[in-house]
């Protein structure tokens, strides 16, 4: 059973479309990675799994209650962050655990959890909100998510406004709050992050889902790339469309070449080779989740 | 719905710190009965606090004008409506807490009042200081009562704007002009008779009303209706502001 549904949830703003029938799972323990562009839908999907917004049908389902506009049971066991971190500006970091503690009868132990999130150090002590740093104010907006011990967290942009070290420090803990069984939506512009992150990816287009996959899967449809720079790149163009391959030119002159069912370098060598091309420089690599993305979408938008 | 009033109150004590209009309140009445107000006018300055009425209505004004508009202001709304409670139980908190800091700011100014006419007492003697206590504790109860309009006003708009600043001006505005308002509806009352029935003549004329057979008389005559009948016709006009104001945070996406 899954933790969370979305079934077929939809929701127009006048004509426009922001979420078309869209629906995906989340399972427990899993980290799910939304990704999309400006615009795609992530925030607004987050809103109607939180019971913040209104949708014109389908229906979200989570810990096998209907969330509903106005009361859900079950919203104890969500935490979100949605968009930017919700402060009281004279609270104090502490004041905010204790605030939010209220609403669970069994909530997180708050010194513990202010300690794993980084926010009892010297500098929050008993400043106020106001004062606090975007990344401050993010570490607090993601302990005010974990402390009524949620069965699912939604974050949206929970990096934003951290440094490295902090990035690290939040990854480590959603990873270890996973392993614990607490499920996490997530949503990024840093997907290199996310890659290192996320079990799971859905990808959100134009209100629409258009890919759902593990990580590993997603990932896996990456398709080898040979970066080849030549003597003759005409002629290697050429050579590599009659073999059935994808070609593009790189900025720097390089002839990348990728094909479905894989490319190696042996290949590409053996048929510069037929074609008298002296191969000057050959690398091989993979694409990454932003180049992936990047194909994903740029499909998506070809085809609609 | 306890764990609701008690976040509400954190808020009220933590972020908007209320007590300082309550200690505004306390202090002024001391202040002003004891260095401004003559021995020949204290009796009229008990029932206005000393001035610190103005700082009862402003403190209400703007305690509830923020209720609602701060909590979009600081995107805690988000927060706020994403968790267990009804959208109706927050609503009833956040009106409930508003009563209760109003009232606490209110009785801070009575304290106040006291204390000042304790002081002057002890400092020039008691003539002039009479109090008709009835009349003071009633004038107060009717405060509190036709305060409920004003609050309804001000969260019918703080809930359309969103805006902390439209809703603490207006509440200003109308915690001071609604004299104005009611002489232009008075007015009005001219060309269309049954206009008398808007809410705010309504208001205005009930809360002259002290119980006296005199005004029972003066409010009859001016509706043609008994007074019970204005009562009703106020809180009908109350419960529909509140109705009013509830369907419009309700159906709100945030």
């Amino acid at each position: 059973m899954s933790l969370l549904e979305l079934r077929h949830v939809s929701k127009s703003f006048g004509s426009y479309k922001a979420l078309d029938n869209v629906s995906f799972n989340v399972e427990p323990g899993r980290i799910v990675g939304l990704i999309g562009p400006n615009g795609a839908g992530k925030s607004t999907a987050m809103r109607a799994m939180t019971g913040l917004m209104r949708f014109d049908s389908g229906e979200v389902i989570f810990d096998e209650q209907p969330v509903k506009f106005s009361k859900t049971k079950a919203l104890s066991k969500m935490g979100n962050l949605i968009e930017y971190p919700s402060i009281y500006p004279n609270f104090t970091a502490e004041d905010h655990m204790k605030y939010y503690a209220m609403d669970s009868k069994d909530p997180e132990d708050i010194h513990e959890l202010m300690k794993l999130t980084g926010i009892d150090g010297p500098n929050f002590g008993k400043r106020k909100a106001k004062h606090f740093s975007l990344g401050m104010k993010q570490r607090l907006g993601i302990a005010i998510a974990l402390v009524r011990k949620p069965k699912l967290v939604i974050l949206d942009e929970p990096m934003n406004g951290l440094d490295p070290q902090s990035v690290r420090e939040i990854r480590s803990l959603i990873q270890h709050l996973a392993e614990k069984g607490i499920a996490f939506v997530i949503s990024s512009h840093l997907l290199d992050e996310l890659q290192r992150l996320a079990d799971d990816v859905v990808i959100i287009n134009k209100g629409k889902i258009i890919r759902r996959a593990t990580m590993a899967e997603f990932l896996s449809e990456d398709k080898a790339q040979v970066k080849v720079k030549t003597s003759d790149n005409h002629a290697m163009v050429l050579a590599a469309e009659a073999a059935g391959w994808q070609v593009k030119m790189s900025e720097d002159g390089e002839v990348l070449i990728t094909a479905e069912n894989g490319v190696n370098a042996q290949a590409v060598l053996a048929k510069a080779t037929e074609a008298n091309v002296e191969v000057q420089d050959i690398q091989t690599g993979t694409v990454n989740l932003e180049d992936h993305l990047m194909e994903v979408l740029s499909e998506n938008s070809t085809r609609a | 719905m306890i764990t609701l009033l008690k976040q509400e109150w954190m808020k009220a004590v933590k972020q908007n710190r209320f007590y300082i209009w309550a200690l505004l309140a306390f202090i002024m009445p001391i202040a002003v009965l004891n260095t401004l107000i003559p021995a020949e006018q204290q009796f009229y300055a008990y029932y206005y606090f000393g001035g610190a009425s103005i700082i009862v209505a402003i403190a209400g004004s703007v305690i509830a004008a923020l209720t609602f508009t701060q909590e979009f202001g600081y995107g805690t709304i988000r927060p706020l409506l994403s968790r267990q409670y009804s959208r109706f139980e927050i609503f009833i908190s956040k009106i409930v807490m508003i009563i209760v800091e109003y009232v606490l700011v209110l009785a801070s100014a009575i304290l106040g009042t006291l204390a000042g006419r304790a002081i002057f007492q002890m400092m020039h003697g008691t003539t002039g200081t009479d109090i008709d206590w009835q009349t003071f504790f009633f004038a107060q109860f009717m405060d509190v009562v036709m305060t409920l309009f004003f609050f309804a006003i001000v969260l019918l708009v703080s809930n359309l704007a969103k805006s902390s600043a439209a809703a603490v001006s207006i509440g200003i505005v109308l915690s001071v002009a609604t004299s104005v308002i009611t002489a232009i509806t008075t007015y009005l009352v001219r060309f269309w008779e049954p206009f008398k029935w808007n809410p705010f003549t309504v208001q205005a004329l009930l809360s002259q009303f002290n119980g006296s057979k005199m005004m029972n008389f003066q409010l009859k005559m001016y509706f043609g209706a008994d007074v019970w009948v204005i009562w009703l016709v106020y809180i009908a006009y109350l419960l529909v502001i509140y109705a009013l104001t509830f369907m419009i945070f309700q159906r709100r996406s945030v």
